[in-house]
């Protein structure tokens, strides 16, 4: 009976060690949630601050002829870009890693298409490659934080497919790099959705090639089904490599199809 | 020659037969191209004819006649009521690996 006893008391007592381990791991546990949160409100905080402090410096490119003006405005963009990375990097815990994307700059003109897992994409590709023009949705150019610098920059809207392709083929003609989401918006399925014949006929149209980057995050973080304001889990990690570059060929059809298939056997799912 | 040209691109694409284009009321919408093949479409026209044009989206709600008239309408303006020499269009075509 004594020994039941001894028993009981064991069991509804936690050790003192016991019970410092779960204060320490509820602590913990709460700390990572606030810095999650923290890290958030600093990303996007950081990331409004940069394009409002644009906004000046956009207002004297304006003043600046088009030859000018578009190759600055382009720099400007990712400069920007490579100080909110750095800033995510050492401030939020995020972890990139883009280094591939630096020999491209030496390749131009190129159609440089990739997946689209985050909103986060964009700014990675824009950040490393200067001489890069991106095909973008339209209401983006009437957004107050990235519209001013986006139309400055030359980017080239999704609205209509003809300007749409005759801006892409100039842009490749005088050596641009022009960026395309072959998807047309973020993934909704992974690996990736069904794509778009766009980069394909403007490599048909243009012999431009069409060089691949394949992009993986750790979670879906800004992805299509994630909102804005739903914290990260930290570390982020973003892995950008280069895929395969595929020869200009006059069927896009095709093209798109070997495309497609490519992604979806190179982004497994994890 | 020009109807000729869209015909050809047409039938080249899955679905379309010379029955269907043969009928006067078919609308560009009922062929079941996409914004993209219109564009095609028209680059097939504008290399060929030297034309420029600036809206496609007006082809969407006419009939392939009336496109067709459209463009001849283009290319006839651009060259001062002339019809152009195809033939000429074609070598520079050819030449250029179009």
């Amino acid at each position: 009976m004594r020994s039941l006893q001894a028993h009981d008391n064991l069991v509804q007592k936690p050790s003192l060690n016991a019970y410092m381990a779960t204060l320490f791991n509820t602590f913990a546990h709460l700390l990572s949630s606030f810095y999650g949160y923290l890290a958030m409100l600093l990303g996007l905080g950081c990331l409004a601050f940069l394009c409002l402090l644009g906004l000046p410096f956009a207002v004297l490119l304006l003043c600046l002829p088009v030859k000018i003006r578009i190759p600055l405005s382009r720099r400007f963009i990712s400069w920007t870009l490579a100080i909110y990375l750095w800033f995510l990097k050492v401030f939020c815990f995020v972890r990139i890693d883009a280094s591939a994307l630096d020999s491209l700059n030496a390749h131009r003109p190129l159609i440089v298409i990739a997946n689209h897992p985050s909103l986060l994409d964009a700014v990675v590709l824009l950040s490393r490659l200067p001489h890069a023009t991106c095909v973008m949705k339209a209401s983006l150019k009437n957004n107050l934080l990235f519209g001013p610098m986006a139309r400055l920059s030359g980017y080239i809207s999704n609205d209509d497919p003809l300007q749409l392709m005759r801006q892409a083929c100039d842009e490749l003609s005088s050596g641009s790099h022009v960026v395309i989401f072959p998807e047309g918006t973020r993934t909704l399925n992974a690996p990736v959705d069904t794509f778009s014949h766009t980069c394909a006929f403007i490599s048909a149209r243009s012999g431009v090639p069409i060089q691949c980057l394949l992009i993986e995050f750790s979670t879906q973080y800004l992805g299509k089904n994630w909102p804005v304001w739903r914290k990260p889990t930290l570390p982020l990690r973003i892995n950008l490599r280069l895929g395969l570059k595929f020869t200009a060929d006059r069927n896009r059809i095709a093209m798109t199809e070997r495309l497609e298939s490519y992604y979806r056997e190179n982004l497994g799912l994890k | 020659m020009l109807r000729q040209v869209i015909d050809d691109f047409l039938l080249m694409q899955g679905g379309i037969t010379p029955e269907k284009l043969a009928n006067p009321a078919l609308k560009m919408v009922d062929l079941g191209l996409d914004s993209l093949g219109i564009v095609e479409m028209l680059f097939e026209v504008e290399d060929r004819y030297g034309i420029h044009v600036n809206d496609v989206m007006q082809f969407q709600s006419m009939t392939l006649n009336e496109v067709v008239a459209h463009m001849e309408h283009i290319v006839l303006a651009k060259n001062g009521g002339i019809w152009p020499d195809v033939a000429v269009a074609e070598k520079i075509l050819a030449s250029s690996g179009a």
